[in-house]
């Protein structure tokens, strides 16, 4: 990432040039009528992107694109109470000011500006409509019964401008790409019954600019690639097993070397054999360790989600920690934080980093438990009755409204295990619960959370290499068709030990606000009971006929 | 748009020359796969394949966009893909598809477990996504076949007196065109996207303007088992100018110029600039009229694109197969279709299907088709309509009825011409229109006149007292049911081909119609629009 801290640079970007023009320019407008927007800004995705697949040696998906998102939004009223409120008390506000549309990629100044202009009359018709309703409405409600909740933070306008990507770095190696895609999914063809073996490749490259009518301009690069492995093999009972491998750099030439990718598509071809005739495992209580990347994305489920702040701000939502800050949620020696500035950790990249959010606030680190001891909650300026600041997670997709997002979860422990130790742990525990094994798990692709009152607050993880480790000694079994369900408060009194290594799970996030890009560092955990819960079948029988080839 | 002849080599065949063929890449492994199937695919217990087709889109679609002289994207496409793999259990009179199921549809599921198809041309990758698909689908169809069966087993009935589908026999047709390649100039495009959308600059009182160019070009491949063998071009081009002007009352009058051609022609800058430069005047002049605020039943003119439009919706409504039989359990959705030797249009309308006509008065037909999805080749001219009585129906082949011969005619694709004994000039289809409104006893008649399909419609009283014309924004016609065309009082002598892109499906569809059409009793009432208050807070900042 080429930084520039020279705010002077900024005078030659033309579209920055343009979007600060109109925002003064609509500022001005405004002001000549009796009830103005007290906040308007602009958030603009830049992005240029490649997309490469292919599928077991044949190139099947191979396109670049460039388009200009954006995001406007405007408020009335004040920070203390705004349109963004619900108009009925104890309602929910469900206006996220979405309105992404497309921008010219042209630097054209009437055009864009235009388009900006068409929707910022749109928005401050409708923020006018409902702020009046909100007025009227609060007129007949009595005063103590009226929320004290403040709609919007107050923060410092930032000024922050990095340079352009150089122009000899913006060229996509797209041939490059297309051939190793190619040549790495070929591999799969010489398992033949591997029915499906997938390799994609995004890379893009981004540049987010942020300008509001407080005085904010923020523009920042991102460049983000990611090679995705997937391949699937049909088990001896008809059921579909996948298992996936992704890599996560900055830049293409970060990505691991076609060496090791072939090596780890050799692994996964191996494990997918074993897969193959691994036995269907049943539903489960007892003892289980979660290796690094899998209790990231535990935490990231269980626990991140209920600690964005703009949740806790609904009614609706199950609000699970809201009450908690100052308490003890966690065994005393873990500690948990998100830090949006960190880029690496140890080999590996993490993608939640930002200089600064989707509402131009500068990012930081956000100790959330220290020792044990919930201290706070990730916040966009969507502030809570005692965190009424920003601490520069409010995140969003290109075109959508940010709400507190998780950047790069962070999960550290103070006494730690070895990974025998943790075995060894694990087995103690399955001879005091008589039971004959516990779990392992290994990798995961994924998970979801419910966090409202109105369904079951829960959680399922969705692993992909699950073994046995039985207390009796014998060489630890795979097993298939596992998934990791619970309830956030009973899981985290069942967490005993952590390990003295981390890992790193790199993934997307989906919410409110779109899919941004998360990682989560986390130390293996042992955790005294855990459930699982059988997953969907996905059955696809062996064909008729084998695949074909040649004079076949 | 000048037509051009894009067809350079031209084999049409409706016997077998399999051997004499030369299969490209994406054909060898098609035909391979096939071939393999109905030699190998059989499932334990069941019957094997009796018939199996697949078809192949293999392309590339251009899209780009811009406004107010700045581009808004401009990208490239590739498109392959297996737009159908059939599989058929049973026999030509009684297969799988035969019957309706209580639970499932006609035809079997094909996307389960389905690789995607390569966009390279290799040879066993194409036909890995074919084996695959072919497999899915054969094993569903070889049990609905044997649940067909069995269903047909408890009736206790013969085949003959149970309502049933059959498949019908064509003789297999080689169909090799060879298409020319239209070289798509990016940068070119994008200039004059640029150039065509800055025309609205000088226009700031215009909201939404935009300028849309579509091309996609390539070949669609057919192979089936009983030896057709097609390969056939497609290419089409859409420019698309959209603008919006506000009337001041809240509601949105918008208008669009379009052009249309099967090669990547674009009109010339002038006449664009000058035909939006009309579109806008015409907005303008609309927004100046007074609301419709009648309620009015008696003749009605029709007249713009509005005419040819009412012939063919009328027409598709009129001439589909429809080929539902009743479920023998469950719920009955059927519709029979419509009964030939019926009236359905005023006598001395003739309806014809021409689908490999090419031009009609310097427009090119982009509907035309040299054979149908099925790879049955139409005739060159079907009477669908004769003197307003149904004569034939446009019949895939799929049969519900004996004497419904596959005709390789489809409602949302192809050209359509309508013929109209007795054609009068516009002045005499006014005469009309106010002859028939004063023997109904009132004070005006009504024309309806729109420009293209997604123009504002103008509703023009015509009073039968001195025949002086008033005219009206924001009317619109009764029920679709009134729009039917057994009761046209006239139409007009001239006639106009329109191109657009038939409903519910990507393909293009043309009809050759006359320009204007008196219909004796429709109901015209005012638009129930929306309306948004529209205050300008900050002026547009094209505004000086």
């Amino acid at each position: 990432m080429s930084v520039s801290l020279s705010y002077g640079q900024a005078s030659n970007d033309k579209l920055l040039q343009t979007l600060e023009k109109e925002i003064a320019r609509e500022v001005d407008g405004f002001s000549k009528h009796p009830q103005p927007p007290y906040f308007i800004d602009y958030r603009v995705d830049d992005i240029h992107s490649m997309n490469v697949s292919a599928s077991l040696g044949s190139l099947t998906h191979s396109r670049e694109s460039r388009n200009r998102l954006y995001h406007n939004s405007v408020r009335v009223g004040n920070y203390t109470a705004d349109n963004t409120k619900p108009v009925r008390e104890n309602e929910e506000s469900f206006d996220f000011m979405m309105n992404g549309s497309s921008l010219p990629i042209d630097n054209s100044d009437p055009a864009i500006r235009v388009e900006l202009w068409q929707s910022t009359q749109m928005l401050y018709r409708q923020a006018l409509d409902k702020y009046k309703a909100i007025v009227s409405e609060s007129n007949l409600t009595e005063k103590k019964k009226q929320s004290k909740l403040q709609s919007f933070s107050v923060e410092k306008p930032e000024k922050y401008f990095e340079e352009p990507i150089p122009e000899n770095e913006q060229a996509f190696p797209r041939k490059v790409w297309e051939d190793r895609c190619r040549e790495f999914s070929k591999l799969f063809l010489n398992d033949a019954e591997i029915f499906d073996g997938k390799v994609d490749l995004i890379y893009s490259q981004q540049r987010r600019y942020y300008v509001s009518s407080e005085g904010a301009s923020v523009v920042q690069n991102f460049t983000n690639a990611y090679l995705f492995i997937t391949a699937s093999i049909r088990t001896s009972d008809g059921e579909t097993v996948p298992l996936h491998e992704s890599y996560y750099a900055p830049a293409l030439s970060g990505l691991p070397s076609d060496e090791q990718i072939k090596r780890d598509i050799q692994s996964m071809m191996e494990r997918l054999q074993k897969l193959k005739t691994a036995p269907l495992a049943d539903p489960y209580t007892g003892p289980a360790i979660l290796d690094g990347p899998v209790s990231g994305v535990f935490f990231h489920e269980i626990f991140g989600h209920r600690v964005e702040g703009h949740r806790l701000r609904s009614e609706y939502d199950g609000q699970t920690f809201k009450s908690k800050v100052g308490e003890k949620i966690l065994p005393d020696n873990i500690s948990v934080y998100c830090d949006p500035t960190v880029a690496k950790f140890a080999d590996q990249y993490l993608n939640g980093i930002y200089r600064y959010d989707d509402e131009g606030v500068k990012s930081r680190r956000v100790d959330i438990v220290e020792k044990g001891t919930l201290k706070t909650f990730l916040m966009s300026r969507a502030p809570l009755e005692d965190i009424t600041t920003s601490n520069g997670h409010g995140r969003a997709s290109e075109g959508m409204s940010p709400v507190a997002r998780q950047s790069n979860l962070f999960i550290n422990s103070a006494k730690t295990k070895t990974n025998q130790e943790l075995r060894n742990m694990l087995i103690k525990e399955c001879k005091r619960q008589g039971k004959e094994y516990g779990y392992y798990f290994k990798s995961v692709v994924g998970g979801f959370t419910f966090t409202d009152r109105y369904t079951p607050n829960a959680f399922n993880i969705f692993p992909t290499e699950v073994y046995r480790i039985f207390v009796d000694g014998r060489p630890d079994e795979l097993v298939r068709g596992v998934d990791l369900i619970g309830t956030p408060l009973a899981m985290f009194a069942e967490i005993t030990a952590a390990s003295d290594t981390r890992g790193v799970f790199t993934g997307f996030c989906g919410a409110e606000s779109g899919y941004v890009p998360v990682s989560a560092v986390a130390p293996a955990l042992f955790v005294r009971r855990i459930e699982t819960q059988k997953k969907p079948k996905s059955k696809v029988e062996s064909t008729l006929l084998p695949r074909p080839a040649l004079n076949k | 748009m000048k037509a051009t002849g894009f067809l350079s080599l031209l084999i049409l065949s409706s016997v077998s020359l399999y051997g004499q063929t030369q299969l490209n890449t994406i054909q060898q492994a098609m035909k391979d796969e096939l071939d393999r199937s109905m030699r190998e695919l059989k499932r334990e217990g069941l019957e094997a394949p009796m018939f199996i087709s697949y078809s192949i889109r293999d392309g590339i679609s251009y899209q780009g966009a811009a406004t107010l002289g700045a581009l808004i994207d401009s990208d490239f496409t590739p498109i392959r893909e297996v737009t159908s793999c059939r599989v058929m259990v049973g026999s030509y009179e009684f297969n799988d598809e035969s019957l309706e199921s209580e639970y499932q549809g006609m035809n079997p599921e094909e996307t389960s477990g389905q690789v995607e198809l390569p966009m390279d041309d290799d040879y066993l990758g194409i036909r890995r996504t074919l084996w695959l698909m072919t497999d899915n689908v054969y094993r569903s169809a070889s049990r609905q076949f044997q649940k067909k069966q069995e269903m047909v087993k408890e009736l206790g009935k013969p085949l003959a007196e149970i309502p049933h589908r059959s498949f019908a026999k064509v003789p297999p047709s080689i169909v090799v065109v060879e298409g020319k390649n239209h070289e798509i100039n990016k940068k070119e495009l994008e200039e004059y996207l640029r150039k065509v959308s800055a025309i609205f600059l000088e226009y700031p009182e215009m909201e939404n303007t935009a300028v849309r160019y579509r091309f996609s070009q390539g070949y669609r491949y057919l192979v089936n088992s009983e030896g057709s063998i097609n390969k056939t071009p497609y290419s089409s081009g859409e420019l698309v100018i959209t603008m919006t002007l506000n009337s001041g009352n809240g509601d949105r009058l918008q208008e669009e110029v379009n052009a249309s051609s099967s090669d990547t022609t674009l009109p010339n800058f002038t006449d664009v600039a000058d035909k939006v430069k009309k579109k806008i005047d015409r907005l303008n002049k609309i927004k100046a009229l007074p609301k419709f605020e009648d309620e009015y039943a008696g003749p009605v003119l029709f007249s713009g694109d509005f005419a040819p439009l009412l012939f063919l919706y009328n027409l598709g409504a009129t001439v589909s197969d429809r080929n539902d039989v009743p479920r023998l359990k469950g719920y009955n959705r059927e519709r029979s279709a419509p009964k030939i030797g019926r009236q359905f249009f005023s006598e001395g309308t003739t309806i014809t299907a021409i689908p490999k006509t090419k031009s009609f008065g310097g427009v090119e037909l982009l509907g035309s088709y040299e054979v149908d999805d099925e790879g049955t080749i139409p005739a060159d001219a079907t009477v669908l309509i004769e003197n307003g009585l149904l004569k034939e129906l446009v019949n895939d082949r799929t049969q519900v009825k004996e004497n419904q011969p596959a005709n390789g005619l489809m409602v949302n694709a192809g050209v359509f011409k309508v013929d109209v004994k007795n054609g009068v000039t516009k002045a005499q289809m006014k005469e009309r229109l106010i002859e028939a409104a004063r023997k109904e006893g009132l004070d005006y008649g009504i024309i309806i006149h729109q420009e293209w399909s997604n123009s504002p419609l103008i509703a023009i009283k015509v009073f039968v007292s001195d025949g002086h014309e008033e005219e009206f924004r924001q009317a619109v016609p009764g029920a679709s049911e009134q729009l039917k065309m057994k009761r046209m009082l006239a139409a007009s002598a001239d006639s106009k081909a329109i191109n657009l892109v038939a409903f519910m499906s990507d393909q293009m569809v043309s009809i050759i119609a006359p320009t204007a059409v008196l219909l004796e009793e429709v109901d015209i009432e005012a638009e129930d629009v929306v309306t948004e208050k529209h205050t300008e807070y900050v002026a547009s900042p094209l505004k000086k």
